[in-house]
């Protein structure tokens, strides 16, 4: 039995932590449902610009050829390039350019599998990547592990939150009391969704801290083992780096896609990239990865010197260390990509509810606060502003980001920065709002309303000007822009909904007031 | 407040107790060195939040302290004699 101290003690810092890490924890939660579709997004905001021809593709080496011309190609380093699929109808290339310290050190491109035309610098469209970086990087190099320590203290928060529930857990497990006070709905609801996303939520924090804070463990193991000996470490882990020795001859006979059709031609094997070494040279290597087909966490990585056809299995379903395939899982897991679209919804879903927990765990906080009379009203009020911001004026930011990415002109100079800064501004604003407001929820009530009409707003933008795109696309089986829409359109809808109620329930209660003061 | 004592304790002493637990297990392990890696990955954050809990349940910042470092003492002692043997 756990003693009254123990769980005084746990459901003290459960509730003083939880408070202190809810702003980004809430980030991580809905930039990172979001981000479950960020290919769909991705799409969303490219194909409406563009019209791909139909035909035959063209073959690979021809697309490195197109891709590298007219670069500063640095053919010591790397070509990449994404593989067109059903749903992005393009090649993505990557090029490393020779560069001085402090330049970009990489051109990126947008090509025709069909025409060979470079449709776009691949950067242009920047939402999809920078909703996802928000999510686990805040969009800043460190940032990734100051996400790995919100993460620890909510792995933390989800083991005291089951201690603290631990007598309940069953009995509880549907309570959910409508007609009781405020205090009561709010927990039933922190506590049923805390324990039906259990298993959902504990794998992300797993998931989460291994992707964030590995480095920690590597740095020991690899210090402490193998005495300072990182690459021994990176062997054993199954990490074989590619890193064939220029040899300043140019290639002969080279026949680049007998090799890659070689390699994507075996069962079940679905290429995902291409990468180029050492490219034109004698000792280029081409590396083919992607996914097996039917297989939770099956990779294959596949390098192939050209000159000699000497292939390195990096990974296959018959040689796969353990540390690469349970990672693999890990991942698989983490992002929802090992079943359909429905599965995607169901993460999309929880990851929502978990949102909701974040705000209930914090008003449960707030009202458990102001019943305290010593407390400060400064903190009280403060930590309400910080609430709002941090979750309904992320709500607006990531609104404003959408619309941005919709109507900025492609050809504009650092159409990327721009959206960063509306996001920003998305953020500023709502803070504004919530310094100088008197009433916090009527604030919040303003904020949705304000995203679901700029949600609405880009859906219309859509249906104005490329409702035959969307129908075209939509007729051969490319229906992200159609899907997209409809999810912004729905989710603008319901922010509408809970604006309106917050509205409704504070007009009842400006009503219900005077009466009793009567 | 005893609350910032406590955190400090709690993820300062659970890192060093679970990278020294992970030493161990990974010495121990009757494994390939693959197998011990990953169950080593994934098993080092539970055991890093399970000091935090017994850390956050302490009396104090002292207790916490005296708690994590009773632990990486014993636990470093093991890894110490498994580096000399």
């Amino acid at each position: 039995m756990l003693s009254k101290a123990f769980l005084k003690r746990i459901t003290d810092a459960h509730s003083w932590l939880g408070l202190i890490i809810s702003g980004l924890l809430f980030v991580v939660f809905f930039c990172g449902s979001i981000a479950l579709y960020r290919a769909e997004i991705n799409e969303w905001a490219v194909q409406p610009h563009f019209s791909f021809a139909q035909g035959e593709h063209k073959s690979v080496s021809e697309i490195m050829e197109i891709a590298i011309t007219g670069q500063n190609f640095d053919a010591k380093e790397h070509l990449t390039l994404l593989l067109p699929s059903k749903e992005t109808p393009y090649y993505r290339a990557y090029v490393d350019v020779l560069h001085n310290e402090g330049e970009e050190d990489h051109a990126s491109f947008l090509i025709d599998p069909v025409s060979g035309e470079k449709l776009v610098e691949g950067d242009k469209f920047f939402l999809a990547e920078f909703i996802y970086k928000l999510h686990y990087d805040l969009n800043f190099s460190a940032g990734s592990y100051i996400i790995g320590f919100v993460t620890l203290i909510f792995f933390f928060a989800l083991v005291s939150g089951v201690l603290i529930h631990a007598k309940k857990l069953v009995a509880n497990f549907f309570k959910y009391r409508t007609e009781q006070n405020k205090r009561s709905k709010l927990l039933d609801m922190h506590n049923v969704i805390g324990v039906m996303s259990l298993p959902f939520t504990l794998m992300y924090a797993i998931s989460g801290l291994i992707f964030n804070l590995v480095i920690i463990y590597q740095i020991a193991f690899a210090l402490v083992l193998y005495k300072g000996d990182q690459q021994a470490l990176l062997d054993d882990a199954g990490y074989v780096s590619i890193q064939p020795q220029w040899q300043d001859k140019p290639w002969k006979n080279i026949d680049i896609d007998h090799v890659y059709q070689q390699i994507v031609n075996r069962e079940n094997y679905q290429p995902t990239f291409v990468r180029m070494y050492n490219y034109g040279d004698e000792s280029a290597v081409i590396h083919v990865g992607g996914g097996m087909a039917k297989q939770l966490g099956g990779r294959f990585d596949i390098a192939t010197e050209l000159t000699s056809l000497q292939e390195t299995v990096i990974n296959d379903p018959v040689n796969t260390n353990m540390v690469r395939k349970g990672l693999q899982v890990v991942a698989n897991l983490h992002f929802g990509n090992y079943a359909g679209f429905d599965l995607r919804l169901l993460y999309f879903i929880l990851g929502i509810a978990v949102c909701i927990l974040i705000v209930a765990g914090n008003l449960l906080w707030l009202d458990k606060y102001s019943r305290q009379r010593e407390n400060s009203t400064k903190v009280l009020r403060f930590t309400g502003q910080y609430t709002l911001v941090s979750t309904a004026g992320v709500i607006l930011a990531t609104a404003v980001a959408f619309l941005l990415e919709r109507v900025l002109p492609i050809g504009l100079h650092e159409r990327d920065q721009i959206l960063i800064y509306g996001f920003i501004a998305g953020l500023v604003l709502s803070a504004i709002a919530a310094y100088f407001t008197n009433n916090l929820k009527t604030c919040l009530a303003h904020l949705l309303t304000i995203s679901a009409f700029i949600g609405i707003v880009v859906v219309c933008y859509d249906l104005i000007f490329f409702f035959n795109k969307i129908a075209v696309l939509a007729m051969n089986g490319q229906t992200n822009l159609a899907w997209t829409d409809l999810a912004i359109l729905v989710l603008s809808v319901f922010s509408y909904w809970v604006a309106n109620r917050l509205t409704k329930k504070e007009k009842e209660k400006l009503i219900l007031e005077p009466q009793v003061m009567v | 407040m005893n609350m910032w004592g406590k955190s400090f304790a709690a993820i300062i002493g659970g890192c060093l107790l679970s990278v020294s637990i992970m030493l161990n297990l990974n010495q121990l392990l009757p494994a390939n060195i693959d197998v011990r890696l990953l169950v080593g990955l994934l098993i080092a954050f539970p055991i890093w939040v399970a000091v935090m809990v017994w850390c956050y349940a302490s009396d104090s910042t002292k207790q916490a302290w005296l708690r994590c470092l009773g632990l990486l003492t014993i636990s470093a002692g093991v890894n110490a004699a498994m580096m000399v043997s």
